[in-house]
């Protein structure tokens, strides 16, 4: 058995190193644009709600020097690639029903020779750059509308002589518009537009006062996003993605596809032990796009487990993470939103059990005749292990009159 | 409350060592550079260059060591961020003091970056090198 986890252990590790693919320039000088575009579809989901608040943190940890080598015009170089990143959003209640809040969202990303936290080497192949996207927020509850607009900006930090020009600028702007299911985003270069992005999120999510069950939470949350590289106002781009509940909110299926030539871009197979996507488990399958020199389909998978992200092939790196191939990636993370006292991870349609719980006693609360506080001198029951009892059996049962 | 704070602890030590393994840990045992100093070991052949190649064009390239080195002397050590696998080529003429027609003698090798040394020996009219 122990032969068996280290003979396991060993091919882990030599996966890492010996089927990675190196990391060519054009993917890391694209990167700005593809952090853009994913901090403005996170952005997305968070607004589903547009109240609450958002946290997430997190890094790329890569032991071995030879998982993301760079391949360049000269060979293939040992180093790391490396992303960090930081969001956060939060809003309060400024009248009734109306919520005005702050977003802030950090990336820095890059390839360097040594490893770092903060202080990179800056060698001479080297490429550091951040991205951050910041916006006010607005949602009226009533309505079910949210706005928000902010700004981008790219900081080109250290970009070596091998690597493509890429715009170093504080020049982008975005905008969120969200009605009840449906939202509009758009994202501009000074007067050029960059992104238009229209999603509808037709599935019933109780976080956001919908059903927990039934028919309407197998609706689809489909995306359309249309994306132009260059000052001409032609789509240079455009994909689709559907979302689909399978089962019970615990089993999705997502799948992607670029137009206008129709063509396949990924599909994922995810799998939530509980709706509020604390722990996920994907299976992915994203056909790699003749750019990067092969047209082939990948075929990979992760395993999220709320601190860390184990991924080999997923087509969540290969999008984001330079197309990083071949090797074993581990994210350390946390991320959390939160929405009227209740927990999830992005992205969920239902919050984590132990937060309905509390919910559930603070329901109970409300009614003093039932319960009576913790601290109230006078008409207490007489034992205050009594009320213990009774929180397990309306949890439990669902019933409102718990018997001692 | 008290293996909450257990908890915490041993998450934040993993953290903690996983942080300095990215953070500056392995710069004690990875070099990021290569020092390169190499040797004219050829009995009669001048050494004018060093250059790492373009594997897809061999016409271009990026000079490493801009150095005439005599038979029998070393060349200065040479610092540089190429650290890989790279194609390396020597400049060279068919004379001891560095006259006459250059040729060039191109092989592939894996850097590993740290203190390297190259020796340069003669193999017909060619060369044939090897790190000590």
């Amino acid at each position: 058995m122990r032969f068996i986890s280290r003979a396991i252990l060993f091919l882990l590790a030599g996966s890492a190193i010996a089927f990675a693919d190196g990391i060519t320039p054009a993917a890391l000088a694209k990167d700005g644009a593809v952090t853009r575009d994913r901090h403005l579809s996170e952005i997305s989901d968070i607004m589903r709600g547009g109240r609450g608040g958002f946290f997430d943190l997190g890094f790329y940890f890569l032991p071995s020097r030879a998982q993301t080598p760079l391949l360049s015009e000269y060979g293939e170089h040992k180093g790391f690639a490396f992303n960090h990143h930081f969001a956060g959003f939060g809003a309060g209640e400024v009248a009734k029903g109306k919520h005005m809040g702050a977003l802030l969202w950090f990336d820095r990303s890059g390839w360097d020779g040594e490893d770092f936290l903060f202080f990179p080497n800056y060698g001479g192949f080297s490429i550091q750059h951040s991205v951050v996207t910041w916006g006010l927020t607005f949602t009226d509850v009533q309505k079910d509308l949210t706005v928000a607009a902010g700004m981008q900006h790219l900081n080109s930090e250290h970009v070596s002589r091998i690597y493509p020009h890429e715009e170093d600028s504080l020049a982008y702007t975005w905008a969120h518009l969200r009605w009840s299911k449906l939202s509009a985003q758009a994202n501009f270069y000074r007067s050029d537009w960059r992104l238009f992005r229209f999603s509808l999120d037709l599935e019933s999510r109780s976080i956001y006062g919908g059903r927990k069950s039934g028919p309407l939470t197998y609706l689809p949350n489909v995306s359309l996003a249309m994306y132009n590289a260059d000052s001409e106002n032609d789509v240079d781009s455009l994909r689709i993605t559907w979302e689909q509940n399978l089962y019970g909110q615990q089993l999705y299926g997502e799948v992607a596809y670029d137009l206008p030539d129709g063509k396949f871009h990924s599909a994922t197979l995810k799998f939530y032990p509980d709706p509020s996507r604390m722990i996920g488990f994907e299976a992915t399958c994203l056909r790699r796009h003749p750019h990067s020199g092969s047209n082939d389909f990948l075929w990979g998978g992760a395993i999220d487990l709320l601190f860390a992200r184990l991924a080999y092939n997923a087509a969540y790196d290969y999008d984001n993470f330079f197309g990083a191939k071949g090797t074993f990636l581990v994210e350390f993370k946390f991320n959390l939103a939160t929405i009227d006292g209740m927990l999830f991870n992005r992205g969920a349609s239902r919050s984590a059990p132990i937060e309905t719980d509390v919910v559930k006693q603070f329901e109970k609360g409300s009614k003093p005749s039932e319960i009576t506080p913790l601290n109230s001198k006078s008409g207490a029951p007489k034992t205050i292990e009594a009320k213990g009892i009774r929180y397990e059996k309306v949890g439990n049962s669902g019933s409102s009159e718990g018997g001692i | 409350m008290k293996s909450i704070f257990k908890c915490a602890l041993s998450l934040a030590a993993v953290l903690a060592c996983c942080m300095t393994l990215t953070g500056c840990l392995s710069h004690w045992f990875v070099d990021s550079s290569s020092r390169l100093q190499f040797l004219n070991s050829t009995a009669a052949k001048t050494i004018v260059g060093l250059d790492v190649m373009q594997q897809q064009d061999t016409s271009a390239f990026r000079t490493w060591i801009d150095e005439t080195v005599l038979p029998g002397e070393r060349s200065r050590v040479h610092e540089e961020d190429w650290v890989g696998n790279f194609k390396l080529r020597i400049r060279y003429t068919q004379s001891p003091d560095g006259s006459g027609k250059e040729s060039q003698f191109v092989f592939d090798t894996k850097l590993d970056g740290g203190s390297l040394f190259l020796i340069v020996q003669d193999e017909g009219d060619s060369l044939s090198v090897h790190f000590r």
